[in-house]
Order: structure tokens, then C-alpha cells, then sequence
């Protein structure tokens, strides 16, 4: 499959891009302290808010530290909140989904109405006001995005298992007494799993939009942090005296998310050949 | 009306009460003391706190606090912020600004979403087609605040046409409703082109053609009435995230709507205004899927016919 993959992205010039463009967020935030050419966190009070040049690539900020330093180090916790988040919403909401599924009856009832109050909710005002409760942080964040986020995937979850109990293998499974966690894990996990993997990296999109915007809004962590999402809060209202700061973390951002959705959407066409064929309609949608 | 539209309502009122008893427990178990939050900068000795608190009733457990706010909210009373006046009056104005913005937003979204999808729906398969696709991805991904900047950057400040920031009249409306519509248009958009691409495979399409109709005559007369109806779906299900996006727009707009409202609620923890903009919040989302639903009755034949 990894073959088949390499060959998809390979012949997808846009799905190449975004890999290659995701590829150099992974080193920038791997190699981070060896790529920067400054401190993040450093001040030079003889260079404020300077224009790109050669020796500031994207400027300065209001205290002279470096905003290409400052975006290599923003690829760290947008990463982490990223593949964190994305991975806790899929587990919680594929168990959660798959156990409504399955066992039907009121838990079913129970966990569906939970998931329409979920949905219900304003995402960002839940959001807001779990970061609010919790305090600051990149752990608050990330508990806050995985909190509104579970209940969107164990409706998906719940779709896909109530198709497979059909199916005449679990039904013949069942018959032969095959126990809950059996057909789950020989049947149902290897049924769900590609439609998970797209799931989850559409996720990684939403995710890195949702932490953004909550850190613009000024909820996303402490204002030394170095989120890409807290330099474009923090730059915004200089955006006339020195565009280049909120401008570049806030493209960081915005080329992030678009790679995650193109990379999603050929991990989309790779996995479901079907999808392909399938009119966007309000349910693909 | 069906009747199965009429069915939808305790639930959708159940999903309300849940949202607004949700949001009540978390700012109600959150740490940190109301009271000073209350007292503001001046505080008061520990005496006049407890005095205060039993005024209050914040030494009551949760629930009777609960059943109490629900009292009050049961008579129309929304609270008071201290040293700002009630919150319903607050709230009033601060809705109408953001129905205004949103409201223009949509208006933006579909006229500009539609004919996007419908030329390149028209065109599918030619470099046009291809190019706006590109562009339909950019505009879905891309933060509402990055738009934001650059909006502000060209025309307030490059242009200085429009205002940049504040709201009143209409040309305070421009910006933040190019802003905020952009992402809903490219969604729309989407939808209109799969949906024409669609409807020019349909034989009264085809038959249209033979008879020899322009094709601006076949896109009014077929394909609009045709693609309304996931278009309706796709604003109906999309207002959540232009809410969430208003919030973020009147923010980069100082705006002073429902959304910029919220975020100062939060910050400065005033309870009574925060679960009242969740309330209002709940209840426009709740509201807009119930017209979602009346509207596929009256759009879609089809749905008419009880089972």
C-alpha cells in the first residue's frame, strides 16, 4: 500500500506539493535549534520591526527578535497539537462510535444524543470556555480540541459500524460465536481503518485552523510562546508598521492547513476509490 | 409543514437546554473565584466576601445556583454585568450588528459561490475549471484572520477606500463581510459545480439544449432550481462555522458584535453574559437546521409526500 501511495502522490501534483511543503514544517520543527539563524526569543533593540532583508529573511518584530526564527520554532507546537489532537479525537470517537454501534439499545440512544448535543455546541465557544476553565496552555488546548472534537468521528464510526453488522461475514462471525472483541478487532478495525486514516487527516487540518484561531483570539497559551497562532495575534495591530510579522506565521498557517486537506483528500481518492465517483452532495459533505 | 418537521421541535429544544445547562456547569466548576471577577479591581476584605457571597447565593452548591439562573431566565431575566447594565440589552445591540454582518456574508457568499461553481461547472474539465478548483482549496483552507490581514492590508491601508476597523454604516460592513464570506462562498461553489455538472448530464437538460435554449436560459430556468437546494443545505449546515468565523472577523475588524462580545465575556468570566451568548448562540444554530428543514419541504417536492 505504501507503494501504491508513493506512486498516487507521486502522479498528484498537489497532494507532491503539500507532502513536500509538510515534510519541511516536520524538519523545521525537528532541526529547529540547528535551522533558525537567530533566538526566537532573543531582543535587538537597535533592529525593531524591520523589513525583510538579507539579514532578517521575514523582518523583525517589536523587540528585534528574528520572525524566521520564530516561524521555524512555531513548527513545533502546531505538530504536536496537530498529530495529538488528531490522533485522541480518532480513537475516542472510533471506540465510542463502534460501541454505540454495536450494542445498540439505549447506549446507542444515550451516545447519539450526547454526540447531536456535541455537534449542537458552538465549537469555538466550547472551545473558548474550556480553554478559559483550564487555564492557558498547550495541554488545556489540547484537552479543549479533543473534548469538542470526538463527537463528529463517532458518528462516523457509528455509520460505518451499523453497515458492517449487516454484513454476512459478521453475521456468520456472530453465528459462530465469536465474542464482541473478536469481531471487532478481526472484522470491524480492518474494515475501518482507511476511512479512520482519512478521517484523522482531515482532522490534522481542522485541528491546526482551530488551535490558530484559538491562539489569535488569545486563548491559545502564554504570549512568549512561539505558536504561530500567538505571533499573528500578537503582530495583528501592526499590521500598517510591520506587515511581515503577522503575516508570515499567519501563511505558515494557512499553507499547513492546505496541504493537511489536499494530502486528505488524495489519502481520500487513494483508500475510496468510490469517493471519486460520488457526487459532492450535502451527505458527502 | 410535515409533521415530521413539527416532531423535530422538543428535540431540537432538548439540544438547547443541554447546551445552555453544559455551558453552566463549565464556567460554574471552572477555578478561580467569581466573586473577585465580580468585585473587579477594588476587592473587599474577607468578611464583605462572605457577606457578599451569601448574597449572591455563590455558597450554594451548583445546582441550586442552576435552578436558580433557570428561575430567572424562566422571567426574562438575562442578568447584569457589573458596571455595564443588563446583558439583554447588551446582547440586543451587539446581535443586530452581528445579523448584519452575517447576513451580508451570506449575501456575498452565495452570489460569489454560485457563479463561481456554475462557470466552473459550465467549463468542467478546461484550464479555467482547473485553475478555480485550485482556488476553491486555497479559500476553504485558509484562517479567516490570514484573509483578514490581507483585506486590511490592500484596501484599507494600499486603497484607503473603506474603513479599517470599528462598525455603524454600511461601509464598515464591506470588509468584514468580504472576509467572513469568502470561505463559505468557496463551499458553496463547490456544491454549485458538482450539482451543474450533474444537471448537464440530465435529459430535461439535454432536451433544453435540442430545443435550442441560450444557455444563460437554461442556467435560470433549470440549473438554478436545481442546485438551491443542496446550496440551501450546505449555508444551513455551514452557519456554525460563520458564526465561529465572526468571532474571529469582528475581532480583526473591532467589531463590536455578538462574537467580539464573547470573547470579552470569557475573558473578563461576566457568567450571566457568557451563558446568555451561549444561549443566543445555541438557539441560532438550533433555529437555522429547523429552517434548513422547513425549507428541503418547500424547495424539494420530494420530501413533501408523508410516508
Amino acid at each position: 500500500m505504501i507503494g501504491r501511495a508513493w506512486r498516487l502522490v507521486k502522479a498528484n501534483k498537489a497532494a507532491s506539493a503539500s507532502a513536500a511543503f509538510l515534510t519541511l514544517v516536520l524538519v523545521a520543527a525537528v532541526l529547529a535549534p540547528w535551522l533558525a539563524p537567530y533566538d526566537p526569543a532573543g531582543q535587538d533593540l537597535a533592529a525593531t520591526r524591520e523589513a525583510p532583508s538579507w539579514r532578517h529573511p521575514l523582518g523583525t518584530d517589536s523587540r528585534g527578535a528574528d520572525v524566521l526564527s520564530k516561524v521555524i520554532y512555531g513548527a513545533r507546537p502546531t505538530l504536536v497539537i496537530a498529530v495529538c489532537v488528531s490522533l485522541s479525537t480518532v480513537v475516542i470517537g472510533f471506540l465510542l462510535g463502534i460501541a454505540a454501534g454495536y450494542t445498540g439499545k439505549w447506549i446507542d440512544a444515550a451516545l447519539m444524543r450526547a454526540v447531536d448535543v456535541m455537534l449542537a455546541f458552538p465549537e469555538l465557544l466550547l472551545n473558548i470556555i474550556l480553554v478559559a476553565v483550564l487555564g492557558a496552555g498547550m495541554t488545556s488546548l489540547f484537552l479543549a480540541l479533543t473534548l469538542s472534537g470526538w463527537a463528529g468521528v463517532a458518528r462516523i464510526a457509528r455509520g460505518l459500524m451499523l453497515s458492517l453488522a449487516g454484513r454476512e461475514y459478521v453475521l456468520s462471525a456472530r453465528a459462530l460465536g465469536a465474542g464482541a472483541a473478536g469481531i471487532v478487532f478481526r472484522h470491524v478495525i480492518p474494515n475501518c481503518a482507511s476511512t479512520m486514516i482519512v478521517v484523522a487527516a482531515m482532522r490534522m487540518g481542522t485541528t491546526v485552523l482551530a488551535a490558530a484561531g484559538l491562539s489569535y483570539l488569545g486563548f491559545g497559551g502564554s504570549s512568549d510562546s512561539n505558536s504561530w497562532g500567538v505571533m499573528v495575534s500578537a503582530g495583528q495591530y501592526e499590521i500598517v508598521t510591520a506587515w511581515w510579522w503577522p503575516f508570515f506565521p499567519a501563511t505558515a498557517i494557512a499553507l499547513t492547513v492546505l496541504s493537511f486537506n489536499l494530502l486528505a483528500d488524495a489519502a481520500r481518492d487513494l483508500l475510496d476509490p468510490r469517493a471519486l465517483a460520488r457526487p459532492v452532495g450535502p451527505a458527502a459533505a | 409543514m410535515s409533521v415530521e418537521i413539527l416532531r423535530k421541535i422538543p428535540l431540537l429544544l432538548a439540544t438547547a437546554a443541554a447546551v445552555a445547562v453544559l455551558t453552566f456547569l463549565l464556567i460554574h466548576l471552572a477555578p478561580g473565584d467569581a466573586l473577585d471577577a465580580y468585585l473587579g479591581q477594588e476587592g473587599a476584605s474577607s468578611s464583605e466576601k462572605t457577606l457578599i457571597r451569601e448574597k449572591l447565593g455563590l455558597d450554594k452548591p451548583v445546582y441550586v445556583r442552576f435552578a436558580r439562573y433557570a428561575e430567572r431566565l424562566a422571567k426574562g431575566d438575562l442578568g447584569s454585568i457589573p458596571g455595564k447594565g443588563p446583558v439583554a440589552a447588551i446582547i440586543k445591540r451587539r446581535f443586530i450588528a452581528t445579523a448584519r454582518l452575517a447576513l451580508a456574508a451570506i449575501l456575498i457568499s452565495v452570489t460569489v459561490g454560485v457563479s463561481m461553481g456554475l462557470a466552473a461547472g459550465w467549463h468542467a474539465g478546461t484550464a479555467f475549471d482547473r485553475w478555480a478548483q485550485v482556488a476553491l482549496v486555497f479559500l476553504v483552507s485558509t484562517p479567516i484572520f490570514w484573509f483578514g490581514l490581507v483585506v486590511l492590508l490592500i484596501f484599507a491601508w494600499g486603497l484607503n477606500l473603506l474603513p479599517a476597523a470599528g462598525s455603524g454604516g454600511l461601509a464598515h460592513l464591506v470588509l468584514p463581510a468580504l472576509t467572513l464570506g469568502l470561505r463559505p462562498a468557496a463551499l458553496i461553489a463547490r456544491v454549485a459545480r458538482a450539482n451543474c455538472i450533474e444537471a448537464r448530464s440530465e435529459l430535461f437538460i439535454i432536451a433544453a439544449r435540442a430545443r435550442g435554449l441560450s444557455w444563460p436560459a437554461i442556467v435560470f430556468k433549470h440549473i438554478l432550481k436545481v442546485i438551491s437546494i443542496p446550496i440551501v443545505t450546505i449555508v444551513g449546515m455551514d452557519f456554525a462555522s460563520l458564526l465561529s468565523g465572526a468571532v474571529i472577523t469582528e475581532t480583526v475588524f473591532s467589531y463590536q458584535g455578538l462574537g467580539q462580545f464573547a470573547v470579552e465575556a470569557i475573558s473578563n468570566r461576566w457568567y450571566d453574559a457568557v451563558m446568555a451568548v451561549a444561549l443566543v448562540w445555541a438557539a441560532l444554530f438550533v433555529g437555522a437546521n429547523f429552517i434548513v428543514d422547513v425549507s428541503y419541504a418547500a424547495l424539494d417536492p420530494r420530501t413533501r409526500s408523508t410516508p
